[in-house]
């Protein structure tokens, strides 16, 4: 027991009046008589003092009272197990699984309520700590014995919603275990329900609190868009997931800047995945929502509706600045190169460079000056001087046998069947375009450069009168565009997250809270015991007033 | 209250003791002042024409040659009035002392009425007050109907009543049965009434245990029945002697005052029966006599 509790303290200096009082208390009872003339002589001049009663019962009620504030000390400050207290890492996983509803309020509401359970079991040695997982990993709550602010910070948590991954569990359990003091008397608790989180070994022993049952979920699980042409048309890809046991129908309106642009429909088989990419026309740099229709054919109530709507930022086309080295005066190029919405196009001589920093040099002619400061080059048949690749002999078989297909730049562009009426090997570098006796295209690190360099011009084959230059125009400008800011997408979480069906934690302890010392009972034994003993006081006092009524009539 | 019709057995061989001549209107058997018809002797006087010759004392005239008659004492009746304090504070006691100084008064009244001697009772209160004759016996059912009846309320004007009392005539008698608890002046004023009111005058003192032992063990506030004054009092031995001097001085204050106005003065506590005040203590104090060979 402790009486460091200032109830403790209270009820102690309670009891200084109380004693004072039936020691020195002025009785209040007034008795009729027939005449105060000859009480006079013994009036009271000083009513606050006292004489103490010598009668038995009143030394009866004193001990009856103070045995009743003893109870309610006992009740307030203990009794608890003597072991000299004992310490309680909880680890609060906070993910986006502990949003699930079901029953009464979501899984993280029952983790707190578990805390605060946890918390009025404890003895006043007995200490709290709480390390969060989720959305953010840490100490929320070093190790006190004022278990009321964890049971606080463990509400707000719960009030403030779950969010988030498991993917710093394993922190959180190196920060829990980091405060076991005593591995005999520290337990680390886990109060989750085990979807995504692993528990790696500990020195102290760990206890799992599942929460959550399972439930039907059906969630967004990938979104995804990327420019197709870098003038609004993005391809976006989107999958949603089920652990439903029956195939779902699911609608997934897709909206930017609150205006819906499409709307597909997926079959979701039971808990499995489906996908879909679909192409959309929106203006460039919006936010493109994902949403799925509550009108779900077939659903049964959503249990986490975390994973209903997801966000993602559409990349944001920002102008490209290109240089064309050029000594035609109609350059085909060129007008390419005007024609695309994103391109800031200078065209100079070889020979009359501009200084100027540019994010992309096309070159067309060889140029004879030193290049403007750029990150990407890339050589129609020409290659700067001092460049890693250069062009060997001439290439006696041009027909494409191999491109790399998967490189940025060859995106929507087929090279099959292109004729060539003349080229160039290219030397150095990797080859990105093979033919039968030698690379046609090659790319390579060029001091701060890229640098692709293909053995051909555009009037030296019928690439130009293909659908794949343009595109192959549009990639060389989407490599060369500043990168945009990769977002990522909002709401989209992981399958362990949207799969909401809790698992326990493998090789950990189940443990219930059950398990912890309850010695409620004591306590409210002990102040049924104080109401007891105050009303036995009162009738006893009670009786003894009677009684003496009835002896005496009059003073 | 009921009054035990017991208490009244044998009490036929008591009468009120009268030493003082009696001053009724109507022929009695208490010797009076008057000179007239009668059996014992009281003086001579010379004859007068027109006297009696039967009452010439022949004997003298032969030895003295003077003629002279005889004269008697008169017997005359006796007037008896009590008065009881009705007020608040003679409800308090065990027993009461309202039901106390009835029995009290029956008993006297009793005495009185088998006398064949005049009686008035008065109840003094506020509203216990009430008033009754009589003369015979057939008038005992109605005292002892009333004295049954009274209950205790409020203050009672002694004075005022004693005043009244006197209006209705002189009587040779008056007994006031009351605690007496009222503040000095009025108590003085009660006593000068008193002996104001009859040619005997008798101060029946009624008090209770309340009074003369009362329970001060603790504290209290205490209040007055009549008055509603509240006085806190201490508790204790060393209150309990200081109220008991205090009781002990203004006793005997009183019945210094009662000798000084020539009332008689006779505790009648409630401690002891009534019938046994009668026959003993208020006999002592020549309250009651026996009514057979008792003093004239």
């Amino acid at each position: 027991m402790s009486f460091t509790n200032a109830w403790a303290f209270a009820l102690l200096a309670v009891a200084a009046p109380v004693v004072y009082a039936y020691l020195f208390r002025r009785s209040n009872q007034k008795v009729a008589v027939a005449s105060t003339i000859l009480l006079r002589v013994i009036r009271d001049e000083q009513p606050a003092a006292q004489r103490a009663r010598a009668k038995v019962r009143h030394r009866l009620s004193l001990v009856l009272v103070l045995a009743a504030l003893l109870m309610m000390l006992f009740a307030v400050i203990g009794p608890k197990p003597g072991h000299g207290g004992h310490r309680y890492v909880v680890v609060l996983d906070t993910s986006a699984s502990m949003a699930a509803k079901g029953g009464d309020g979501d899984r993280l509401g029952r983790a707190a309520a578990a805390v605060a359970s946890l918390a009025a079991r404890l003895g006043n040695d007995d200490e709290l700590a709480l390390v969060v997982t989720g959305a953010e990993t840490g100490v929320r709550a070093p190790p006190t014995r004022t278990h009321a602010d964890v049971v606080a910070q463990a509400r707000a948590l719960a009030a403030r919603g779950a969010a988030g991954t498991n993917r710093d569990d394993a922190l959180a359990f190196r920060l829990a275990d980091g405060l076991c003091r005593d591995p005999k008397r520290t337990t680390v608790l886990v109060l989750s329900d085990g979807a995504g989180l692993a528990a790696p070994p500990t020195r102290c022993p760990v206890a799992h609190v599942a929460l959550g049952a399972p439930a039907d979920n059906v969630g967004i699980s990938a979104l995804a868009a990327r420019s197709v042409d870098g003038m609004g048309a993005y391809d976006v890809h989107i999958a949603v997931a089920s652990t439903a046991t029956v195939e779902r129908e699911v609608e997934v309106s897709l909206a930017a800047s609150g205006s819906v642009v499409d709307v597909v429909a997926l079959k979701v088989p039971p808990g499995g995945d489906a996908e879909e990419t679909v192409r959309i026309t929106v203006a460039r740099g919006q936010e493109l929502t994902a949403s799925i229709g509550s009108g779900v054919a077939g659903a049964a109530k959503d249990a986490l509706p975390l994973d209903d709507q997801a966000t993602v930022s559409l990349p944001d086309d920002a102008p490209v600045s290109v240089l064309l080295v050029t000594t035609k005066p109609k350059s085909l190029l060129a007008e390419v190169l005007r024609l695309h919405p994103r391109v800031r196009l200078t065209v100079a001589a070889p020979s009359a460079l501009p200084a100027a920093a540019v994010h992309l040099i096309v070159l067309e002619t060889a140029p004879t000056g030193a290049l403007p400061p750029a990150a990407r080059v890339v050589g129609f048949g020409a290659v700067p001087a001092g460049a890693p690749i250069t062009l060997g002999a001439a290439a006696s078989d041009r027909g494409v046998v191999r491109w790399d297909y998967e490189a940025p730049w060859f995106r929507f562009v087929d090279l099959r069947e292109i004729y060539i009426a003349s080229a160039r090997h290219v030397v150095g570098g990797r080859s990105i375009v093979d033919s039968a006796s030698g690379a046609l295209a090659a790319t390579a690190r060029w001091e701060d450069r890229e640098l692709v360099v293909i053995g051909f011009g555009d009037a030296q084959s019928d690439l130009t009168l293909r659908a794949a230059f343009p595109n192959l125009i549009a990639n060389l400008v989407d490599w060369a565009g500043p990168a945009a800011e990769a977002k990522v997408p909002v709401g989209v979480l992981s399958a362990a997250e949207s799969h909401v069906d809790p698992t326990p934690l493998p090789g950990v302890a189940f443990a219930t809270p059950g398990r912890w010392s309850d010695t409620g009972w004591l306590l409210r034994l002990a102040v049924v015991l104080a109401i007891a003993l105050l009303l036995a006081e009162q009738l006893w006092m009670w009786r003894a007033a009677r009684v003496g009524a009835t002896a005496r009539r009059t003073v | 209250m009921r009054i035990d019709r017991s208490i009244f057995a044998g009490l036929d061989q008591l009468r009120v003791a009268a030493p003082n001549p009696a001053s009724g209107g109507r022929p009695g058997d208490r010797r009076s002042r008057a000179r007239g018809g009668g059996v014992e002797l009281a003086d001579f006087r010379p004859y007068t024409p027109g006297d009696d010759l039967r009452l010439v004392d022949w004997n003298i005239f032969a030895r003295l040659e003077t003629v002279l008659v005889r004269l008697f004492h008169e017997d005359r009746d006796l007037s008896l009035a009590i008065i009881i304090d009705g007020s608040a504070s003679m409800g308090f006691g065990t027993p009461r002392k309202l039901d106390h100084a009835g029995e009290l008064a029956a008993c006297l009244a009793f005495l009185a009425l088998h006398a064949r001697e005049r009686v008035r009772l008065v109840v003094a209160g506020r509203r216990a007050a009430g008033f009754v004759k009589g003369e015979r016996m057939t008038a005992f059912p109605t005292i002892i109907e009333m004295l049954e009846r009274i209950e205790p309320d409020g203050a009672a004007d002694l004075p005022a009543a004693l005043a009244a009392e006197a209006d209705r005539g002189k009587v040779d008698h008056v007994l006031l049965l009351t605690d007496l608890l009222v503040e000095p002046e009025i108590r003085e004023n009660t006593l000068r009434r008193l002996a104001a009111t009859g040619t005997r005058a008798i101060l029946l003192h009624v008090l209770g245990d309340g009074e003369l032992n009362p329970d001060l063990d603790e504290g209290a506030v205490v209040v007055d029945a009549e008055t509603g004054e509240e006085v806190p009092v201490r508790g204790g031995k060393t209150a309990a002697k200081a109220y008991a001097t205090e009781l002990a001085r203004w006793r005997a204050e009183i019945e210094q005052r009662c000798a000084e106005l020539r009332i008689v003065y006779a505790p009648a506590f409630t401690t002891a029966p009534a019938r046994s005040l009668v026959a003993g203590d208020l006999r002592r104090r020549r309250v009651t006599e026996a009514s057979r060979g008792g003093g004239r």
